[in-house]
């Protein structure tokens, strides 16, 4: 057990916050879901703005609103989307990395969007894990601990260098990433969806869902405008009468039909089998967007093929400095 | 209309990034359930490297692996391959045989009077029929430690709950359409509720977790009373009002 110092002292919405990391990736065989962050875009920005390991611990914050005081010197950095932080009462940029002293009062403001953002320290979190990921082990506390090896005083000049440099780039690239307004979502179909006749696929691409209040990391539900019902109705039916009885596991991402009402799009905290009609799966990266949407915006569907899905994944890890590796 | 769940081959998909789903034809068969296990060993094997996780499903399985190591195109053709040369027949159960004891009664078993009344059968009868087959565990999932077992007797046949009870206790033991489980936490739910057993469904380790129950297990539940229930460590939760 490494010898660890508390990092951080929560003194107000400890019960939005909770340490994350990329999951886990070997225990759906016994039904235990891979988990992790929400958004693997906004976590990895963080650790990579301090050069951690991408896969380094750190904290999820929902919908901000928060405020901790620092109990070493410390780095930090914080990413979402514009979220507004202070430090010492003093407004400080985000998407940087962040020089604290003991004793200093940080306060991220409640997310005027997105709902995510994410807090790294230098090393990452310390926390014990259950199957290799800190995820779920360390929920709605008041203090989060570092090991004492990873506490480091002082940043090397190409460290400040990158920190200030890329800021405003990444800003920018944030924006980018993250969509303002509809999310036009590209799936990877299932063997049913192409074998539907092209007119109940146009209907499937012209819906527009709103998504709904009871969504979170389990899954999003999405309700269909109501204008659209015999779209839905029509797409509905066809899908039931094709899909058979039997549970079969599940994918991040599967957008599942369990009435021509709602459908709901499988998130990380999802169950590893289901037995609803689905069409195909979200790729990765327009979950991340996903994740980082609130209810009451609207999302759509565009078919997109698995190998189109896995180079624009591919891209996106390596933009981040993920080259994906078992965590074994 | 096209005979999309009911291939007579297995069908093929890469559902996403980094899973391919196999599919054998829409029945609980234990032969075909072999043949599921025989391939995802062999894959295992194989592509030790490239496979990350699988899981199982009552016709199906489906596999994690790593896309950056493989084409798609090799992953297919390995796994065609491997399919090509799966066993036409097994002979015998590979699996454990796990035994469960059960205290069914009213008040353990919370559906028992209902399930009696909807089958047409007594509430004996309707125990008999549980506690005389022996199941196999198709799938593991919902929630850590959840086993699908399978067939239930054609008489117990029953759809699932219309509305699923909020909390169902854990160790409880209960039935929905062809299957029977054990809920190993207590977690929302909508089987029918015969029983509650003592015995845990999973144990948690320090990096982890062991289940009582592996896929590919037989499982035969019995009888016990309500004293033994409580020697043996069961906690009787009775349903509020």
């Amino acid at each position: 057990m490494p010898t660890t110092s508390t990092a951080l002292i929560v003194t107000k919405g400890q019960e939005r916050i909770s340490l994350q990391d990329l999951g886990r990736q070997q225990n759906l065989s016994i039904g235990v879901p891979s988990s992790g962050v929400a958004d693997e875009h906004g976590y990895l920005r963080a650790n990579q703005l301090l050069g951690n390991k991408a896969n380094a611990p750190a904290l999820e914050i929902m919908l901000g609103g928060i405020q901790f005081t620092a109990q070493v010197d410390c780095f930090i950095a914080i990413f979402g989307i514009a979220p507004e932080i202070n430090v010492n009462d003093k407004a400080v940029p985000h998407c940087q990395a962040l020089q604290l002293k003991s004793g200093d009062q940080v306060s991220i403001s409640p997310l005027k969007q997105g709902i995510y953002c994410y807090l790294a320290i230098t090393g990452g979190f310390f926390s014990s894990t259950w199957f290799e990921s800190v995820a779920g082990q360390c929920e709605h506390q008041t203090s989060y601990q570092v090991e004492n090896s990873q506490i480091k005083t002082g940043l090397t000049k190409s460290d400040e260098s990158f920190a200030t440099k890329k800021n405003k780039q990444l800003i920018q690239a944030s924006r980018n990433f993250y969509s303002q307004e509809k999310l036009i979502t590209r799936f990877i179909p299932n063997t049913l969806y192409e074998h539907l006749d092209d007119a109940i696929k146009n209907d499937i691409q012209s819906l527009t869902f709103v998504i709904d209040n009871q969504s979170n990391k389990m899954g999003y539900r999405l309700n269909r405008e109501s204008e659209e019902i015999a779209h839905a109705n029509r797409i509905f039916d066809h899908i039931t009468q094709l899909t058979g009885d039997l549970s079969k596991p599940v994918n991040f991402g599967q957008i599942q039909l369990p009435s021509d009402k709602q459908w709901i799009v499988l998130m990380k905290d999802r169950q590893t089998m289901g037995g609803y009609p689905t069409i195909g799966t979200i790729m990765k990266t327009d979950l991340f967007r996903l994740s980082q949407m609130r209810p009451g915006q609207q999302i759509s569907f565009i078919p997109i093929s698995v190998e189109q899905a896995q180079m624009q994944l591919s891209m996106f890890y390596q933009k981040l400095n993920l080259i994906k590796t078992p965590l074994k | 209309m096209s005979c999309l769940i009911t291939p007579t081959q297995v069908t093929i998909e890469f559902t996403s990034e980094d899973t391919v789903l196999l599919t054998w034809p829409e029945i609980i068969d234990n032969q075909q359930h072999q043949k599921i296990l025989w391939l995802d060993a062999q894959l295992s094997k194989v592509l030790a490297e490239i496979v990350l996780d699988s899981v199982i499903g009552f016709n199906s399985i489906m596999i994690v692996y790593q896309p950056q190591l493989i084409s798609l195109l090799k992953l297919k053709t390995v796994i065609t391959q491997l399919i090509s040369k799966t066993p036409e027949r097994f002979e015998a159960t590979i699996g454990n045989t796990i035994k469960i004891p059960v205290y069914y009664s009213t008040e353990s078993g919370w559906d028992l009077a209902q399930v009696a009344k909807s089958t047409k059968l007594t509430k004996e009868q309707v125990i008999n029929l549980h506690s005389n087959d022996i199941y196999r565990a198709y799938a593991q999932g919902f929630t850590p430690g959840f086993c699908y077992l399978a067939k239930l007797a054609n008489q117990l046949t029953l759809p699932r709950k219309k509305v699923p009870r909020t909390k169902v206790p854990a160790g409880a033991v209960a039935i929905a359409g062809q299957q029977s489980a054990v809920y190993p936490e207590a977690t929302p739910g909508g089987w029918h509720i015969l029983g509650q057993t003592p015995l845990p469904m999973f144990q948690k380790t320090g990096s982890g977790l062991i289940t009582t129950i592996k896929v590919g297990d037989l499982v035969q539940f019995y009888p016990i009373t309500k004293q033994e229930f409580e020697d043996q460590g069961g906690q009787l939760i009775s349903e509020q009002a």
